[in-house]
């Protein structure tokens, strides 16, 4: 069984990558698993990410590789809700936004739990104490609501106002 | 920002977005709404709300029938709107609790407020509970966050002895958790941790126990004595059988070492066996309460069935507790025929099974306990009651005169304890966190009060009497405690402890007495200022000072003054103020003493001192005072209202 495997870019970017590192996504696990050791040594097709955003995704799942494997969650209560992020992370995510998101949908297509929700809670950190109009702004997001939806949504909001 | 990166957030797909809502705290999730169509319709999405309320929110009243809420599919509650019923309870009572704070005036309808508000309100007093060590005010915001707290747990603990005293069901874990609402503070081992806790033993008893259903109820009895005793609820060590601790069903089953005496021992077996299906019940025995197990209907307790008779009186339940160890009128108590047992003709008690779990797993046998009872000469027309089953009543008060007790024992102790570490300085004193005697003992001698007062003799026809004159001998007790150490439970004086007296003598006299609290604290506080006084008149040392009494040594600090003694002309007789050298002219202080209590004392009698932390006074100087301010080596006076110079 070969310990490298490649993943080809959206761009057609050739990108080797040890396959204990690349098994940290489900999507690749179950692929490898499914089309057994012969065929391992194709390259896998992952269209949907770029160059530069896969070459950040596998950066993380090697910093990861040592880390327990996320137990699996079927019920998304049971997971612990802790807000934080730990120090390498943080750093990690300190990208540009569109980057960032970019991160977001790449490890949400390539199913990567853990790094799914390091970008959640970075993203949950930039709207935290941000106002409605402050969050639009943060996001570059459009208010489509009229003035009067807005007036009966922040009635409905009033016990969270200070 | 780049044209390109417009609604990049809004690309995401649906679960995603939700993903990232979950991570924000729900003041944020109700901005969240207001920014666009598609954040309001992901954040308004009820499991995120559903979460948001069970991971926020621990303690619920029982009328949010919280855990059948949470057992339903999601869709069925409006979660949100229970988020923000919660939020807005929270907020309700850090209002109430600041403005208890903030005045002296008004705290006994505050202090009810809070209580009114349910179960919930738990969640913000522990919250103010555990401010931070920097808070402006952390001394009185702990101290009176506690307070409340404490006012919560007795309001339900109260209500439990009142089902009790009306004949209404209250299972025994109930009545007896009851005794540790009154000293919980901020520890688990409310009611529901104690009907966890006893589940939980159910079901890892269950668990080992995989042939459980094929046994027999007496088999069974034993595997679960000896199963509770491999986890450690057995016999507390040499020299701790006097501990308070081992008086309170709640720590017995949270506590690391599973503190216990016989009492709760037998609660603890009783509880888990009924649990697993065995009808056991306690058993009033004098020397220590046993566990005596029945067998049900049809059957004996080795599992063989009995030829069912209509005159079977088998059906011996909780609700209607009957006497089980009925020797039928004229048989004598005769060994041979006690022990034969199993034959469908044989009478009742042959059907009983007697265990002491807390100190063996082994049965024992009616014999023994029988000629216990010879020993100490009982009358043999009482064996009945002696060896019958106990009503959860008679626990309850059983286990109010344990707690009088140890607490009696263990304020002798304290006594004595200090009494050597003042006059001999063997020691340096011992640090902070042993200073508090655990469990508190105002607290547990509180709880053995009310249960006393309120169960104490049922009040049927021709005992109401006895009842009334039982009553009257805890009533000064009562009151003295009461007004020292819960001076807000105002309301649930009136509310339970008064009506008791109706008809009574004392009833005018306990209305006039809470007319006079209230009205005292809804008055604005006399202020006392310094100005205008000179000379020998100013007093010397202000409010928040810490001091050492000069003959007696215990330390205090100064919670208000006088500027000459104003008290009772007889206290001064009997006090030979007039001995002292300067006399009743001379400025009087009221302080409050490391040991809870509050005293009158002339200023010649007092040595001002100045340790880095007074650490005996810090718990209990948060009912006068802010904080210890560390430099200046006095308490920051949370009383301006009525010392505003100090």
């Amino acid at each position: 069984m070969s310990n490298t495997i490649i993943l080809t870019s959206s761009d057609n970017v050739e990108i080797p990558v040890d396959r204990e590192v690349a098994e940290r996504s489900i999507l690749i696990k179950n692929m490898l698993e499914d089309v057994g050791d012969a065929a391992a040594n194709e390259p896998i097709p992952i269209p949907n990410v770029n160059e530069a955003v896969l070459k950040k995704v596998i950066e993380w799942c090697v910093h990861h590789k040592g880390d327990p494997p996320a137990a699996a969650d079927d019920e998304t209560e049971s997971r612990k809700r802790t807000t934080e992020i730990d120090e390498w992370d943080q750093k990690f995510m300190q990208v540009d936004q569109e980057m960032l998101f970019e991160i977001i949908l790449a490890a949400n297509y390539l199913d990567i739990k853990a790094l799914l929700d390091v970008g959640c809670k970075t993203v949950a950190n930039m709207i935290k104490g941000k106002s409605p109009e402050e969050i639009r702004k943060t996001f570059n997001i459009t208010n489509d609501f009229t003035p009067e939806e807005e007036e009966q949504i922040r009635r409905e909001n009033e016990w969270a106002e200070e | 920002m780049s044209s390109e990166q417009h609604g990049l957030f809004l690309s995401l797909p649906d679960e995603v977005i939700q993903s990232i809502f979950w991570f924000v705290p729900a003041e944020s999730l109700a901005s969240i709404q207001s920014v666009c169509k598609r954040f309001r319709y992901l954040a308004i999405e009820p499991i995120l709300w559903r979460h948001l309320c069970l991971t926020r929110f621990r303690y619920w009243d029982p009328t949010h029938l919280i855990k059948q809420k949470s057992a339903c599919p999601v869709a069925q509650v409006d979660w949100r709107q229970l988020f923000v019923e919660r939020a807005l309870l929270d907020r309700k009572a850090t209002k109430l609790l600041d403005s208890i704070l903030a005045s002296q005036k008004g705290r006994i309808d505050k202090f009810q407020a809070i209580v009114n508000l349910g179960y919930g309100a738990k969640d913000t007093l522990l919250q103010h509970l555990h401010v931070s060590e920097s808070a402006e005010d952390v001394l009185a915001r702990r101290y009176y966050s506690s307070a409340v707290l404490g006012c919560l747990h007795r309001n339900i603990a109260i209500q439990e002895w009142c089902k009790l005293k009306e004949g209404q069901h209250v299972t025994l874990d109930r009545a007896l958790g009851a005794f540790d609402m009154f000293v919980l503070e901020d520890r688990e081992g409310d009611l529901e941790d104690v009907s966890h806790a006893l589940d939980a033993l159910a079901e890892r008893f269950r668990e080992q126990t995989p042939d459980l259903d094929s046994l027999s109820p007496r088999a069974k009895a034993t595997q679960l004595a000896s199963f509770l005793r491999a986890r450690g609820f057995i016999e507390v060590p040499e020299g701790r059988y006097d501990d308070l601790q081992n008086r309170f069903i709640g720590i017995a089953l949270l506590g690391h070492d599973h503190p216990s005496l016989p009492l709760i021992s037998v609660a603890v077996f009783c509880c888990v066996a009924q649990r697993i299906g065995l009808d056991a019940r306690p058993c009033s025995f004098p020397f220590h309460v046993h566990a005596m197990v029945l067998p049900p209907a049809g059957q004996t307790l080795d599992g063989r069935q009995i030829p069912s008779s209509p005159s079977s009186t088998q059906q011996a339940t909780y609700e209607d507790p009957w006497r089980v160890y009925p020797p039928s009128a004229g048989q004598t108590l005769d060994g041979a025929s006690l022990l034969a047992g199993g034959s469908s003709a044989a009478p009742q008690h042959q059907q009983i099974m007697y265990l002491d779990p807390y100190r063996s797993d082994s049965e024992v046998h009616i014999r023994e306990l029988e000629s216990q009872l010879v020993a100490i000469g009982a009358e043999q027309s009482t064996y009945p009651s002696l060896l019958g089953d106990s009503t959860n009543s008679e626990m309850v008060l059983r286990n109010a005169r344990n707690i009088m007790k140890s607490v009696q024992d263990n304020q002798h102790l304290a006594l004595t304890r200090q009494h050597a570490h003042r006059h001999h300085h063997l020691t340096p004193p011992p640090p902070p966190e042993d200073l508090k005697p655990f469990p508190d003992l105002e607290g547990a001698f509180y709880s053995a009060l009310w249960a006393s007062l309120l169960l104490g003799v049922m009040t049927d026809g021709p005992q109401q009497l006895a009842a009334a004159s039982r009553r009257r001998q805890y009533l000064p007790y009562f009151v003295e405690h009461f007004v020292t150490h819960f001076p807000h439970d105002v309301s649930l004086f009136e509310r339970y402890i008064i009506p008791l007296f109706q008809n009574l003598s004392e009833y005018q006299q306990l209305l006039e007495a809470t007319r006079v609290m209230r009205a005292g604290d809804l008055i604005p506080k006399k202020i006392i200022a310094r100005s205008g006084l000179e000379g020998l008149k100013l007093p010397r040392y202000k409010v928040g000072q810490v001091f050492r009494h000069k003959r007696y040594a215990y330390e205090a600090v100064i919670t208000g003054w006088d500027a000459e003694c104003r008290a009772a002309e007889h206290w001064m007789q009997e006090m030979e103020i007039d001995r002292l050298s300067r006399g009743r002219y001379q400025s009087f202080y009221h302080v409050l003493v490391e040991d809870k209590s509050v005293r009158y004392v002339a200023e010649e009698n007092m040595q001002i001192i100045t340790p880095e932390v007074p650490y005996s006074l810090l718990p209990l100087a948060g009912r006068y005072f802010k904080r210890w301010d560390k430099e200046n080596r006095v308490f920051v006076s949370n009383i301006k209202d009525e010392y505003p110079d100090d």
